[in-house]
């Protein structure tokens, strides 16, 4: 048996290699195939399916709360999660921890940096041990401030400290706060849940460096912010946790009946990634499994339609193995060990393109996640088992049909002829039919949803969104982190914004708590009071914080009224900004300006003193939502925004508006400064990622489909040059054997965009919705795709053709 | 040296075999109620203008095909209704192919042609070495076993068709034109090799054009248009006398 296996392999391997442009073709299709597969495998991989380099991962479980009529989620109120972790006995304990930024004094200045804040049980639960130094452990004293210690992460350590095994007991500034350095953690240890780690770990209790709000939070039961990971006890099981954990939700719903009515928390299956719901997490895999798996799909067809072709030619072959006793099963194995060889080389190779994508994945992802990403594909024990999963399954794919049709041979006829001779019927015609058909169809499909989406992209581009871009700096501070008081903020921030205005090259400064495009949305209640001061019904609508001259520096219109000005700060008399879309909403019928609003967290009168044009305040998308824009004084806030409009490049006054910063404070980190422009197309990332990432994938197929075409012509071409020869002698035009050549394959083209395109439809359907100005049968891409793919498959399908034609008619015959 | 056939039951025992090919809209009568048999040690030479069914007689003799009708005993065993992977296993063990067209494998090598039926039958290594050693100086091509199949003129190639054909040590050689490729010269040097396996006491069946070589056999089987029309059987003298001359 093994000794057979041997022979195979041994054969497998003088057939791969003489027939080595062949087998390249087949490895470099099943490779581009396999590529795609092996990069959203990894990142699933590290995302989801590695395991935390913790003590013993199995015991970990996840805790989800559910509030009525939501899906569970992996939160908890910072006291429910006291509460529970004291009282229940199933768990060995539950952690919890929340990823914040914090500015980070760094050699070239101050840098926000990804934190993660976490309980102090949380490195004795996880069972973790620090590379040097030590970690934090629970404490009696929980008063915020009392134990200002970091412990850093291998990267951040390395990245940082280069190394230096002496930083245990230095200090490092964080928000302007000198923390103590008490540990460093080892290489793998990522925190609780694999892919998402920090730079960072600080107690709980040090809430108050990183958010002013915090003592608030830290007492509140409505606000969800904590992410919790727990560990059984022994001999727990997660129902005997969930029965414990009921009785202790009825007490606490007794207890706090406002905040904990209907509230209940249960314990699931450890996850690494357990705050995207799971119904949005399958859709996400399910997904980007489909399309990359439409490309396997395409490359085994490409490859199954040359492997038929090449199975006319191997049929001399075959059959003398049949006719010397070869049992059919022993043949097939031979072929398909000959296709698993190819396969495992070119995944191979798709392994390493993979590595390749998943590099430029991590580049391309905006700089501002509030956690490390560590998507590192490594050839761990899953991988390898997929990447030979996948080549598995993929020789099975692409070999199987044409090793089981090229043992199925008439040994009689088969043995008669001549090796080389011309008259050998192309056989299995119907089935390679069928592979050429269905890597069109599915081409086609994944070229259109590729020209839906860089449509929609370009229109979102095009999308006036109603201000002006070019010439606009933002950047964010919070000064609240940095110890400021109320007051010495509205100094701080006057003169801030004086000594920018005056540096050379600005025109003009304000502030806004969420800038045009930023993403960002707060949302409030609002309803208007009618002539009788009586208000109507409440509407949601989301607002900013703006100071005086925000949209002339912005560049937006206002098409009534007039903007802020400094006397409108003052509580006495609030006035308000709403924009067209609100106007509408709320004054159907009746004219605006001068009306007034009450917002719930007020018991002023708002007056409204303009109505502003729609624009895209979060997003492209957003453009018609209702907004109001409130005077800063007004509604003081941290975390504001600021925004610069320049007269040159904005880009090259980065550096001058971080230097006047840090000559009022050295400490103050600035988040996210950018350019607008830079903004905006951030804005498009997800849009724009999806339009690279399917356009590759459809021009990817659409090669594998080309490479697949012009084979499979190029093979029947070859083993019909007898029969041309024979035509040629006989007096046949060139040109007609070329068109006759084609027709062929051209009619299976055509079909398969036909077929294609009816796909597509159904895709269109879902598509549309997320795309701006994109029509589920945008003409313009229903047309230009099957044009598109039809003109290239013309040329596949010509040169073949056109080469045979042009054969000197004796040099066909005489193979004869 | 060699026993007499009646004493002996026949390798190939056919009755009332019929064969018709159908497909493509054509249906064809290549034989009809052909009753054969060959007894071990036997030279039988299938002779018959161009048509007649020669090869397809060969080909359900050696189960390359089955016969739409009729019975045929091969060594005493039923093989009329046998399924594909039976056939293949008795073709391995009891038949011995040679083809006109040789039909060796180009990427293997004379040495490794030969020793693939024992591969089949999953022979060890080792005696498949000696076995196809032993059989490859019997054919004369024992200088030649690293060569591939494009390395070796038409006579070395039908040589190393007709070792491949007796390795298995068959019940039977089946030889459909094995001079038809070969000018005389190695045309002459195949059936000579023939012969010299049949005076060992090879039973060998021939298909052949050639009336030069029909001498050869010492029982001849005429077929016309599908059937067996007459039988001559050539006295060992006689044969001997011929080949001589
Ligand atoms: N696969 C097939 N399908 C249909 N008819 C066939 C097939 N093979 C052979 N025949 C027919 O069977 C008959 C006998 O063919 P066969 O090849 O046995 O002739 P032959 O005696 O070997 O001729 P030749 O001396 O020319 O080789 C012929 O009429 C041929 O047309
Ligand atoms: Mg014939």
């Amino acid at each position: 048996m093994i000794d057979s296996l041997w022979q195979d392999i041994q054969y497998g391997f003088v057939q791969i290699t003489r027939r080595f442009k062949l087998s390249l073709a087949i490895i470099f299709c099943i490779a581009l195939g396999i590529g795609p597969n092996t990069t959203l495998f990894s990142m699933f991989n590290s995302l989801l399916l590695n395991e935390p380099a913790v003590m013993a991962p199995e015991q970990l479980v996840s805790i989800h709360k559910y509030r009525p009529g939501k899906e569970g989620l992996p939160t908890f109120t910072y006291p429910d999660l006291v509460d529970f972790n004291d009282q229940v006995s199933q768990l060995e304990g539950i952690l919890g921890f929340s990823y914040q930024s914090a500015s980070v004094s760094m050699p070239e200045g101050p840098e926000m940096l990804p934190v993660e804040m976490a309980t102090s049980n949380f490195f004795d639960l996880l069972g973790v041990q620090p590379l040097y130094g030590e970690t934090f452990h629970r404490q009696t004293s929980q008063a915020p401030g009392s134990m200002p210690v970091v412990v850093l992460s291998y990267s951040f350590w390395q990245q940082r400290f280069a190394e230096d095994k002496s930083v245990v007991g230095r200090k490092i500034k964080l928000n302007g706060s000198d923390m103590t350095i008490i540990g460093v953690m080892p290489a793998d240890f990522t925190g609780a849940l694999g892919a998402f780690g920090s730079k960072m770990w600080l107690p709980m209790v040090m809430m108050n460096i990183i958010d002013p709000d915090s003592p608030a939070r830290l007492i509140s039961r409505n606000d969800n912010w904590i992410i919790p990971v727990a560990r059984l006890a022994k001999n727990a099981t997660l129902e005997s946790v969930n029965q414990e954990m009921a009785t202790i939700d009825s007490k606490l719903q007794a207890q706090y009946p406002e905040t904990n009515e209907g509230n209940t928390h249960r314990a699931v299956p450890y996850s690494n990634i357990p705050f995207i719901p799971e119904t949005a997490r399958s859709m996400v895999v399910f997904g980007a499994s489909l399309v990359v798996g439409l490309i396997l799909l395409v490359a085994c067809s490409s490859v199954a339609a040359l492997l038929l072709s090449r199975a006319t030619e191997r049929r001399q072959e075959i059959s003398v193995r049949l006719a010397l006793g070869a049992p059919r099963y022993r043949v097939v194995r031979q072929l398909m060990i000959e296709n698993l060889m190819l396969a495992l080389v070119a995944s191979v190779v798709g392994f390493i393109f993979s590595l390749w994508a998943v590099v430029v994945f991590k580049q391309s992802l905006p700089a501002e996640i509030p956690f490390q990403l560590s998507l590192d594909p490594s050839l761990d024990a899953n991988m390898l088992l997929y990447t030979l999963g996948a080549a598995f399954l993929s020789s099975l794919l692409f070999g199987l049909v044409p090793a089981l049709q090229a043992t199925k041979t008439d040994l009689f006829s088969a043995l008669k002829e001549q090796p080389q001779a011309g008259g050998t019927q192309v056989q299995s015609s119907k089935l390679r039919s069928f592979f050429l058909i269905t890597q069109f169809s599915l081409s086609v499909f994944l070229l259109v949803i590729a020209g839906l989406t860089i449509k929609g992209l370009h229109n979102s581009v095009n999308i006036n969104p109603g201000f002006d871009a070019t010439n606009l700096l933002t950047f964010k501070t919070d000064l609240s982190l940095y110890g400021y008081l109320d007051d010495e903020k509205t100094a701080y921030s006057q003169r801030l914004n004086h000594e920018l205005a005056s540096l050379a090259g600005v025109e003009s400064v304000v502030i806004s708590r969420t800038p045009p495009m930023s993403g960002d949305k707060t949302a409030t209640l609002v309803s208007s009071f009618n002539e009788a001061m009586e208000a109507g019904e409440e509407t949601r609508t989301f607002y900013s914080i703006i100071t005086p001259g925000y949209f002339a520096t912005i560049g937006a219109k206002l098409l009534r009224g007039r903007e802020f000005t400094l006397d409108d700060q003052s509580y006495l008399s609030p006035k308000v900004i709403i924009n067209q879309a609100m106007a509408k909403t709320l004054f159907v019928g009746t004219d605006a300006m001068g009306k007034y609003l009450s917002v719930p967290s007020s018991d002023d009168a708002f007056e409204i003193i303009a109505i502003a044009e729609n624009i895209a305040n979060s997003s492209i998308g957003s453009m018609d939502e209702p907004y109001m824009y409130i005077p800063l004084g007004q509604r003081f806030d941290h975390g504001l925004v600021y925004v610069v409009r320049t007269e040159q490049d904005p880009a090259l006054l980065i550096d001058n508006v971080k230097a006047k910063i840090a000559e009022l404070n050295p400490d103050i980190a600035l988040n996210m400064i950018e350019t607008m422009t830079d903004t905006v197309s951030r804005s498009l990332f997800s849009l724009r990622a999806l339009a690279i990432a399917t356009s590759g994938l459809g021009l990817l197929a659409l090669l594998l489909a080309t490479i697949g075409t012009y084979g499979v012509v190029s093979y029947s071409v070859k083993l019909r040059q007898h029969e041309i020869g024979v035509r040629l002698s006989l007096g046949a035009q060139p040109r007609a054997l070329v068109f006759m050549l084609m027709s062929s394959g051209l009619k299976l083209i055509i079909i398969g965009c036909v077929l294609g395109l009816g796909l597509s439809f159904v895709a269109g359907e879902l598509l549309s919705p997320m795309l701006s100005g994109v029509g589920p049968r945008d003409p313009l891409v229903f047309i230009l795709v099957p044009l598109f793919m039809l003109s290239l498959s013309c040329l596949a399908i010509y040169f073949p053709a056109r080469k045979t034609s042009r054969v000197d008619p004796m040099l066909a015959l005489r193979y004869e | 040296m060699k026993n007499k056939k009646q004493q002996l039951s026949p390798v190939i025992n056919m009755q009332n075999i019929q064969k018709h090919f159908s497909g493509n809209g054509v249906e064809t009568l290549a034989l009809s109620g052909i009753n054969l048999e060959i007894y071990p040690g036997e030279y039988t030479a299938i002779c018959g203008p161009s048509g007649c069914g020669k090869s397809t007689l060969l080909s359900l003799i050696g189960l390359l095909d089955g016969a739409s009708q009729g019975s045929y005993q091969l060594n005493g065993a039923d093989v009329s209704s046998l399924n594909l992977n039976q056939r293949s296993a008795i073709r391995n063990r009891e038949i011995g192919f040679i083809f006109q067209n040789f039909n060796l494998i180009g990427d293997l090598n004379v040495f490794k042609n030969v020793e693939l039926p024992l591969v089949y039958q999953s022979v060890p290594a080792k005696e498949r070495k000696e076995r196809v050693e032993a059989v490859l100086a019997r054919v004369g091509m024992s200088e030649r076993m690293a060569h591939f199949p494009t390395q070796l003129s038409g006579g070395q190639q039908q040589r190393t068709a007709v070792a491949r054909a007796l390795v298995t040590d068959p019940a039977i050689i089946l030889a459909d034109e094995p001079t038809g490729n070969l000018d005389s010269e190695q045309g002459n040097a195949i059936m000579s090799l023939l012969d010299k396996l049949h005076g060992e006491g090879a039973t060998i069946c021939l298909v052949t054009h050639d009336p030069r070589y029909n001498n050869y056999a010492e029982r001849q089987i005429n077929l016309l248009d599908g059937k067996i029309i007459s039988e001559n059987i050539t006295d060992s003298s006689v044969r001997l006398n011929k080949k001589s001359a």
